[in-house]
């Protein structure tokens, strides 16, 4: 999994490329912890190269978003391919987070 | 289609040894988003019997079997620890539990395998997924 990062204004983009498992998970909740450090509060994360995730990357995820949260900061996540979208849709976490289309939706009014 | 395949509980093994079933896998008749399905399945099966399971010990084994015939494919994925309550596993899409960070494994095997079975206390799952007509390859 690589991890590519760009500022837009003050929102951070982190695209993710590759697969978000059990075995890169820690690498994500570590680049995260960077960010938090870094203060970064508005986060983008494009999901445009994602071509896999499990439970534990979802867990992640999650535990960013309330990270974030608690320092008043947001995530949003935009890119989503249907497989990735069925995953969120299925454990109806598209509900918790904001997901959009594309990058410039999601970064849109952030 | 009939082979085994075995592992020590450590996750790095994990991305390998699914690499190696969904390849022989994507010869049978599945579209694209139920290879996906099962690979997910796989992967949290195995997930679960290397952490749950044999709670990360790497001289316990993770073994897998996968066999299809001509109207299904069925992995079973079993471990060498002490079982587990699979029948209290709760609903994590419930509104009070969408913020849990743990609980959805079980629940996305569920949802993208057609029949689901716990065997030997919690130490054998039995996944199947069938061919339908008209569908993939």
């Amino acid at each position: 999994m690589k991890i590519n990062e760009e500022k837009s204004g003050d929102i951070l983009v982190c695209a993710i490329e590759g697969e978000i498992d059990i075995t890169t998970s820690p690498q994500l909740r570590k680049a995260f912890d960077e960010f938090i450090k870094r203060n970064e509060k508005k986060i983008l994360v494009e999901f445009l190269n994602v071509a896999y995730i499990d439970s534990s990357g979802l867990a992640t995820l999650i535990e960013m978003s309330q990270r974030l949260k608690k320092i008043g900061g947001r995530i949003r996540f935009s890119g989503m391919n249907q497989k990735i979208k069925n995953v969120f849709e299925v454990t109806k976490l598209h509900k918790l987070f904001e997901i959009f289309e594309d990058k410039a939706s999601g970064l849109k009014d952030f | 289609m009939h082979f085994c395949e075995e592992t020590p509980s450590e996750l790095k093994f994990i991305p390998k040894l699914s690499h190696t079933i969904i390849d022989k896998i994507k010869q049978l008749p599945l579209d694209e988003a139920q290879i996906h399905g099962v690979k997910l399945s796989l992967g949290e099966a195995l997930s679960n019997a290397i952490r749950h399971g044999n709670k990360l010990n790497p001289d316990l084994a993770v073994r897998v079997k996968v066999e299809a015939g001509s109207r299904s494919l069925t992995i079973w994925v079993a471990d060498q620890g002490k079982g587990f309550n699979f029948r209290n596993a709760p609903d994590p899409t419930k509104p009070d539990k969408l913020h849990k960070l743990s609980g959805r494994g079980i629940f996305l095997i569920r949802k993208h395998m057609d029949k689901v079975t716990f065997l030997e206390r919690g130490r054998k799952i039995k996944m199947v997924k069938l061919f339908k007509k008209g569908e993939g390859k």
